[in-house]
């Protein structure tokens, strides 16, 4: 990420924001997103910086559970959202530290360079939270909001599919 | 990266408390969902002094159904039009448009209201909007007007909204269920905006289509009606409607209009919008019933 402020000064907002079941009271600038106050003043870095204009999905959360670009939403009007990253979807898999979706990405081979697999995982949250069970047409369609620059999208499709089939 | 060097953020509990601070601070925008103001204040194409977001403004969140018309709220997102059963049912064209604006991502955040506000060309709801013969309620602290959709949309991401107006929601006229529907857009690649895209209504009695509204968008300074084919339409048989409209004698109604760039040229544009509009009206004929064809 680029170098930014996000540290307080006179033209502040505060703002009391829930990430991951954990309230944050925040001070940022009014035009700071979600994306950088969950990545700097959070601290939680698994939720990415791609392309900064809602395009690539690198940036996905949940806001009250539905898919989110981070990078288009001023962290300032989420105030009483639920928001959930990347590090509040991990652990209800076999392994603790991993989610079902993110297990099935590792037996699907879904992942080359990582970059957008946060973003990807997040996004098939919300898919399989509203459709348990996606046809492939329904992924790809669903995953429009998320760009694999590896171009590595059939596996990650077959990835979504998998942990799907075992919700 | 940060969205925007400095602005005042307000956030107004009521539109009241929103229309004194528009017509406070003359160099304000309203935010809305955001999925267009957010990104364009990143990229530095738009540095309003202050920033008015709706996020927990009362009474903007609402779809009033009247028998003859749907009233669509300001901060109603597209997704819930796009998945909301009696919109899908009475007004099909424009939940169809709606699950055509970016992802699902953006949509639940886009809404109807800023999207027509922020006057795209490449915009899914306008045509939809403009052929559904929407109106736009719209409020200042000084009064209220009513404006149609048609009527906002200056050229692109400019519209005749005065300074201190909000437009608070769109009224949409119930077509009645003769009317036939489709909505096509054409992209490179999926969740881009269109360009190219079409909303059509058509009403068919026997094998004589008896009124056409066609309304094209993307590639022109604004999305437009196409008046002179809708009349030329009337009382046609349908067996010669596909050649009619993609003989293409109407573009010269939008030849001013047509912007060209290096992946779409003017002249590709001359040639592909009347066969694409053709498809378009098409499809809407060949559905019987208001299900996807």
């Amino acid at each position: 990420m680029t170098s930014m402020d996000v540290s307080a000064t006179s033209m502040d907002v505060s703002a009391t924001i829930s990430v991951n079941g954990r309230s944050h009271e925040i001070d940022c600038q009014p035009g700071a997103t979600l994306l950088e106050v969950l990545r700097t003043s959070l601290g939680l870095t698994g939720t990415k910086f791609g392309c900064g204009i809602g395009y690539c999905g690198a940036c996905t959360v949940l806001v009250d559970g539905a898919a989110a670009h981070s990078c288009c939403l001023l962290a300032a009007t989420m105030q009483g959202r639920e928001i959930t990253t990347i590090e509040g979807v991990s652990g209800d898999g076999p392994d603790p530290s991993l989610g079902v979706i993110s297990e099935a990405f590792l037996e699907a081979g879904a992942v080359q360079c990582g970059y957008c697999t946060p973003g990807f995982v997040v996004a098939i949250e919300a898919l399989l939270a509203e459709n348990p069970d996606p046809s492939e047409a329904e992924v790809r369609r669903y995953l429009t909001g998320n760009i694999c620059r590896c171009s590595g999208f059939a596996a990650i499709v077959r990835a979504a599919l998998r942990a799907g089939g075992r919700r | 990266m940060s969205a925007s060097p400095s602005f005042e953020l307000e956030r107004p509990r009521s539109v009241e408390e929103a229309l004194d601070l528009l017509a406070a601070h003359p160099d304000s925008r309203l935010l809305a969902g955001g999925q267009s103001l957010v990104p364009l204040m990143t990229m530095g194409l738009a540095a309003p002094a202050v920033v008015v977001s709706l996020d927990r403004c009362a009474g903007v969140t609402g779809i009033e159904t009247e028998s003859d018309r749907v009233t669509i709220s300001a901060m109603v997102t597209t997704r819930r039009i796009e998945l909301d059963p009696d919109i899908g049912i009475r007004i099909p064209l424009l939940a169809a448009a709606a699950a055509r604006v970016g992802s699902p991502h953006v949509r639940n955040f886009a809404t109807l209201v800023g999207n027509l506000c922020h006057a795209d060309p490449g915009s899914d709801l306008i045509p939809a909007a403009v052929c559904l013969d929407a109106d736009l309620e719209v409020r200042s602290n000084r009064g209220r007007r009513q404006m149609p959709v048609d009527e906002l949309i200056d050229g692109p991401f400019t519209t005749s909204l005065r300074p201190g107006e909000m437009a608070m929601a769109v009224r949409i006229p119930v077509p009645d269920r003769s009317w036939r529907y489709r909505y096509r857009k054409l992209v490179k690649r999926a969740g881009d905006l269109a360009l190219a895209c079409a909303a059509v209504l058509i009403r068919v009695e026997d094998v004589t289509i008896v009124e056409a509204r066609l309304a094209v968008g993307g590639p022109l300074r604004r999305a437009v009606r196409v008046r002179g084919l809708e009349t030329e339409l009337r009382d046609t048989p349908v067996i010669d409607a596909v050649d009619i409209v993609s003989g293409g004698g109407w573009i010269e109604e939008l030849a001013d209009g047509l912007l060209g760039d290096h992946t779409a040229p003017v002249d590709y544009l001359t040639v592909m919008l009347p066969r694409f509009l053709a498809a378009t009206v098409h499809e809407a004929v060949m559905q019987a019933d208001g299900t996807e064809p």
